[in-house]
């Protein structure tokens, strides 16, 4: 009795012993991971609230000797300084907020067109059972793994004659080639988890499917909704490769292509922490997304991903 | 009689999307594909049938070849370093301790803001002069001096540009292998602690068999990622020193708008696509095999 009890005893303590080295281990390495994922990002903030005179000593001040918003009323306020002090950096920084604005156009209509069209369509191939239907299916999936690159060049030499270069109407057709397929596989996913008896029992009682669609299933799929919206937003609003190619002026330029723009124009480095700050204002969108919908956009990629 | 020959609810459902697709992403893949059997002389304005003309010339040529060895190697080194950082932070994430859900939102960040913001981002920590790390590793004592991140010849400057992609990808790999682990079913843990086995015999037994099907969707996810990846060398590295980080992707882009050879660039981007939609019909195969 006293060596079996003494053994448990010794058990607890190493079990203990064990359970708190893994939860110290786990701290540890937790910290470590957190800061090679986010300290980048941190660094880019501080940035954008340094004078420039901080950022271009070495070792840099980690905190700003004189935290400044100039570098965002640089951009909120190009031209209050009177419109005769235009040096170059002014006249990109000019080009932000109507990039921010083109971004959102476009990344909210084709947020709204894949909302609709996928979600009718995954309604479509989750419910009815037609000709060709896994084709269908397997096409939206080859699709979704096209590399922009390969469509771009044919994207130059048709739009032009379509009249769609530098125009907004042309980078919502761009997208629509990496965010359709994402948004029907999503929905589909998300109808396949409802269950069937839901909408079969209002068509037996007397809904159209039409009335099955909006009024059963609509209401109970709001999260693949979500899901299909957040991620067609993130992507299209990510987006660099079409508009490099299909955007000439500030007439359709999004946000993510006056980045690098900003950041070749000069070859002073002065301007870096207005270029931060513009790149804190182009990942806004992002984070907030990530900090209200985080569970809807990890469904949203498992669906795209892994879910059949 | 009527129905028979009604057109199926479900195609007309399905058909906004299917033309949607069909017209902004196969329809310009095709004409890409007729157009790579073609030269166009944008001086002449002068098309003319060359055949397998494109694809000879890049064959031939030791430059696709070199870009071909580059994207293999920028792939490699991503998918393996993401793939042992993403599976680590899994098992951590899978973990309960304090801050954790503050911990997965952080994780998520890196992989949600473009592109173009994470190379303006690193191209600033990495600089030469005022670089943000080398002037942490300096006050940490561990180096004096500046770091050459981007050097001249060899792998180097790839290798730079492929860990700011594994910055990237490491929460995707993250996400899709929590998801998988938070799937074990908890009894396979308990009974198998009662049946003596250790930690490492769990994870090898019954966490890494659990995990295979994440594994390969993370495999193929991050392949296709490397292989497409063209906003980090445009603000990174635009290709350079010389041909260095010259990946398949950025001599699609300098043969069609800087050379515009744009039906050369069309026949190499139709060789990467055809690339990626190998991949995907393995990832079909072993995923989604029922879709038959």
């Amino acid at each position: 009795m006293y060596t079996l009890g003494r053994s448990t005893e010794n058990w607890n303590e190493t079990g203990m012993k064990r359970g708190l080295m893994k939860k110290i281990a786990v701290y540890v390495f937790g910290v470590i991971l957190s800061l090679w994922v986010f300290a980048p990002f941190l660094w880019l903030v501080i940035m954008s609230f340094s004078h420039y005179v901080d950022i271009l000593t070495f070792p840099p001040h980690w905190i700003p000797t004189r935290p400044i918003i100039d570098n965002y009323l640089d951009i909120f306020f190009p031209y209050r300084f009177g419109t005769s002090y235009v040096g170059q950096s002014v006249a990109v920084a000019a080009k932000i907020l109507p990039a921010i604005r083109n971004s959102l156009l476009v990344a909210t209509s084709v947020t709204m067109f894949n909302i609709v069209v996928g979600g009718v369509a995954g309604y479509a191939y989750s419910r009815l059972s037609f000709k060709w239907k896994w084709n269908f299916l397997l096409f939206m999936l080859l699709s979704r793994l096209v590399p922009a690159i390969a469509l771009v060049i044919p994207y130059f030499l048709m739009f032009r004659i379509l009249g769609l270069m530098d125009n907004l109407l042309g980078l919502f057709f761009a997208y629509n080639a990496f965010a359709m397929p994402l948004s029907v596989w999503i929905m589909y996913s998300y109808f396949d988890t409802i269950p069937r008896d839901l909408d079969e029992s209002a068509l037996i009682d007397g809904c159209t499917r039409l009335q099955a669609f909006y009024k059963v299933m609509i209401p109970v799929s709001t999260p693949g909704l979500l899901a299909t919206g957040i991620f067609t937003f993130l992507l299209s609003w990510n987006e660099f490769l079409m508009p490099l190619i299909i955007s000439k002026s500030i007439a359709s330029a999004t946000i993510t292509l006056i980045i690098p723009d900003f950041m070749g124009q000069f070859t002073a480095a002065q301007a870096w922490p207005t270029v931060a700050a513009s790149g804190v204002l182009a990942c806004i969108p992002p984070l907030l997304i990530v900090a209200f919908f985080q569970k809807y956009l990890v469904s949203g990629l498992l669906a795209g991903a892994v879910k059949g | 009689m009527r129905n028979g020959k009604r057109i199926p609810k479900g195609l007309v459902l399905s058909l906004p999307a299917i033309l949607t697709v069909f017209s902004v992403s196969t329809f310009p893949l095709l004409f890409s594909f007729v157009m790579s059997f073609y030269d166009m002389n944008v001086v002449a304005r002068r098309t003319t049938f060359v055949g397998l003309g494109n694809y000879v010339t890049i064959f031939s040529d030791p430059e696709f070849l070199r870009s071909f060895g580059l994207t293999a190697y920028y792939a490699a080194f991503t998918l393996g370093a993401a793939l042992m950082l993403g599976l680590g932070y899994a098992l951590l994430l899978n973990e309960r301790f304090l801050g954790r859900r503050i911990v997965m939102t952080l994780t998520i960040v890196p992989w949600s803001i473009p592109m173009v913001v994470t190379g303006a981002m690193w191209r600033w920590i990495l600089h030469p002069e005022y670089g943000a790390l080398d002037g942490l590793l300096n006050q940490l004592g561990l180096i004096s001096g500046h770091i050459n991140y981007f050097p001249v010849g060899g792998l180097g400057c790839l290798t730079t540009v492929a860990t700011v992609q594994v910055w990237r990808d490491t929460p995707l790999a993250c996400i899709l292998f929590l998801a998988a682990l938070q799937a074990v079913p908890k009894e396979l843990f308990d009974a198998s602690e009662v049946d003596g086995a250790n930690t490492f015999q769990r994870f090898r037994l019954i966490t890494l068999p659990w995990l295979r099907p994440a594994f390969l969707v993370v495999v193929i996810l991050l392949t296709v990622n490397a292989f497409i990846q063209y906003d980090l060398i445009y603000m990174l590295t635009q290709g350079g020193p010389g041909f260095d980080t010259t990946i398949m992707s950025w001599q699609i882009y300098t043969v069609s708008f800087r050379k515009f050879q744009y039906t050369v660039g069309m026949a190499f981007a139709w060789i990467l696509a055809a690339i990626t939609f190998v991949l995907s019909y393995v990832y079909v195969r072993s995923l989604y095999g029922k879709l038959e």
